[in-house]
């Protein structure tokens, strides 16, 4: 064994110094994400749990004392002061689900894609399963981080254990995410432990029931955003779990070709992978144009999503599908994460969208029908500074999660 | 056991807001805040001086019998209570909003003060005392019927004999509980509601009702 490499339960666990664990150059870039986020979440908690909000009462309560902070209070209310409001009625979701979204069904698609590979039996698998599925989880609970975020009191997470609700999709996260998170690094585990008997024996049996699995999340969230029946973005669109896997891949395609680009390019199999990731990329490209052709969010492309839309579209599709043409893996990854994510923010906002139509006595017509003429709560709401600090820190959270694995286990350096 | 619903003569309503202030004195609404638990939707129509009109619709949560905002609640925070109403439990929401897009009503906002999402509740404590809400018993003319709609003597139930009626957003199938009496005159009726409007009587309508009621009434809790 290798001097400075402790084995501990078939793991083989690097020994380094706190400089190296913690102030390497990947983990203080994420110090600097999580900085700004730090200061978004502090603007975020002073505005929920800082501020002060009055009714009739209070006043009644405060008399004469607090007179100033009251005043304050008056005013920003009764003058309808945006800087106030975290949560728009007309988009209770936003920028912090968009991120959840987006890094969540990113990494998770980019877990099924390495599973199938393994499957499948593609040589690159062997070399670059560890370091992608590390990556994948790592960049899932950097979303998870974002939806935690979102929660205006999430301290009250516990009634989902004490008060269980299985008919409900947010609440079926909870046995999933149980059951998906730990299962994901037994996965990676046993793609690096040393026991390789035990390991061959169960490789296929994981495999096919982490796709299991993955394969459940999908659909769960699908059901999630399709429970809101009066969301016709959402409702209406079809088979929603399916988009969310093959946009999530896409996602997932170009975080690993960032990686790649950045972490890889020294590797003897670098070449091996980057031809992969490309012909995946390409697939999947193909795939979500077919989708958005069909069936997807063409359909709002008069409405005032279109710039987000067709941005979308060129920056997450078309461009790259070019620069992947003439093998720009790491432009293209770039091009696809900006390009996704865009298609996220569209996803959100587009969704909240309703009513489109508030005709007097009617309901909101399919989505197909709605009256641009008539839009009245669909017009793009920008996100709170503080909020995009805060899913900037989740980037952050999600690429020191990675590090600090990469560092004490080696990820990049397991072919099995 | 009650079942509370409310009917509205929508074109007696003047837009005093008087029902909103009633509401914001009686539940302790944020100061400032606006379509918060009540608030009052305002249609104009019309292209010539002779047919134009302005329709005022008092609005609030609905109640719904299949309520949407209840089924995705993660945490049981949004419930039904005796007569139902749907509620929310302040100490066990976490926030999550999923209730704010499930509800086809936008009735539902994050109260500050409460640090919850909150809604109407049919002034469910005041109405054990007073037997009515707030918004309709100051209401200066008489938009609001509040009452149990299975009693064949409440006065929603009088109010509604006879009269047609449409629910909003019909097509989500939540069956609300807020019923909007259509005018009386025809004429009126054709030139101010538009097209595409189910009226509803209740005789016909009762059945429906009651069959959707009966699949969730056992979630009903004590209030």
């Amino acid at each position: 064994m290798e001097r400075g490499i402790k084995e501990c339960c078939g793991l083989n666990i690097k020994s380094v110094s706190f400089a190296e664990l913690f102030l390497n150059k990947t983990m203080l870039i994420a110090y600097v994400l999580l900085a700004v986020g730090l200061i978004g979440w502090f603007e975020l908690f002073g505005l929920r749990f800082g501020h002060e909000f009055v009714n009739t009462t209070d006043l009644v309560e405060a008399g004469g004392n607090h007179a100033a902070v009251m005043a304050e209070a008056l005013k920003e209310q009764i003058f309808h002061m945006h800087h106030i409001e975290e949560v728009p009625r007309e988009e209770p979701w936003g920028i912090f689900v968009a991120q959840y979204t987006y890094l969540l069904y990113g990494g998770s698609a980019l877990i099924v894609l390495v599973a199938l590979a393994e499957l499948a039996g593609l040589h690159i698998a062997h070399k670059a399963s560890a370091a992608l599925m590390t990556l994948g989880i790592s960049l899932a609970l950097g979303g998870m981080i974002s939806i935690a975020s979102d929660w205006g009191n999430p301290i009250n997470i516990y009634w989902m254990i004490l008060n269980p609700q299985p008919q409900s999709g947010m609440w079926m996260m909870l046995p999933l995410y149980a059951i998906y998170i730990p299962f994901t690094f037994i996965e990676i585990y046993f793609l690096m432990t040393n026991k390789r008997e035990l390991a061959k024996k169960l490789a296929l049996p994981l495999v096919v029931i982490g796709l299991g699995i993955d394969m459940a999340e999908f659909y769960i969230q699908g059901i999630l955003f399709q429970l809101n029946e009066a969301r016709h973005l959402w409702v209406d669109f079809p088979t929603l779990w399916i988009y969310f896997l093959i946009t999530g891949a896409l996602s997932g395609v170009a975080f690993a070709m960032i990686y790649s680009g950045l972490a890889l390019k020294d590797k003897s199999w670098s070449a091996e992978l980057n031809e992969t990731l490309k012909k995946a990329a390409m697939v999947l490209i193909v795939l979500v144009g077919i989708y958005e052709a069909v069936a997807g969010f063409g359909k709002i492309g008069e409405a005032p999503f279109t710039t987000m839309f067709w941005g979308y579209i060129i920056v997450g599709l078309v461009l790259p599908l070019g620069l992947l043409a003439v093998n720009q893996n790491f432009l293209a990854g770039i091009l696809i994460a900006i390009g996704t994510f865009a298609a996220r923010e569209l996803f959100v906002y587009g969704g909240n969208a309703e009513p489109m139509t508030n005709r007097f006595g009617m309901g909101p017509e399919a989505f197909s029908t709605y009256n641009v003429a008539e839009l009245k709560n669909a017009i793009y709401t920008a996100p709170h500074t503080m909020e995009v600090m805060v899913i900037i820190a989740c980037v952050g959270v999600g690429i020191a999660i990675f590090k600090l694995l990469d560092t004490l286990l080696d990820v990049s350096n397991q072919p099995h | 056991m009650a079942n509370y619903a409310m009917a509205l003569e929508y074109q007696n309503c003047i837009d005093c807001r008087a029902c909103e202030v009633a509401c914001k004195d009686e539940n302790g609404v944020m100061i400032g805040a606006d379509k918060q638990r009540i608030w009052v939707g305002v249609v104009e129509g019309g292209k010539t001086l002779a047919d134009m009109f302005v329709n005022f619709y008092p609005s609030q949560c609905n109640h719904c019998v299949d309520a949407p905002c209840v089924t995705v609640c993660p945490t049981g925070a949004s419930h039904f209570v005796e007569g139902g109403i749907v509620k929310v439990d302040y100490d066990m929401c976490i926030i999550c909003k999923g209730c704010m897009e499930a509800c086809p009503y936008e009735a539902r906002f994050v109260d500050e003060t409460k640090h919850a999402v909150d809604k109407c509740t049919f002034c469910d404590g005041r109405i054990q005392e007073f037997g009515t809400t707030a918004c309709s018993a100051t209401c200066p003319t008489k938009v609001r019927t509040f009452g149990d709609i299975d009693d064949e003597n409440s006065d929603i139930r009088k109010r509604l004999d006879g009269r047609e009626f449409f629910v909003l957003k019909e097509n989500e199938d939540t069956m609300p509980k807020l019923f909007y009496l259509a005018p009386e005159d025809k004429e009126l009726q054709k030139r101010t509601m538009g097209e595409g409007i189910k009226l509803h009587t209740w005789d016909k309508f009762e059945k429906k009702y009651k069959t959707e009621t009966a699949k969730r009434r056992e979630e009903w809790k004590e209030a």
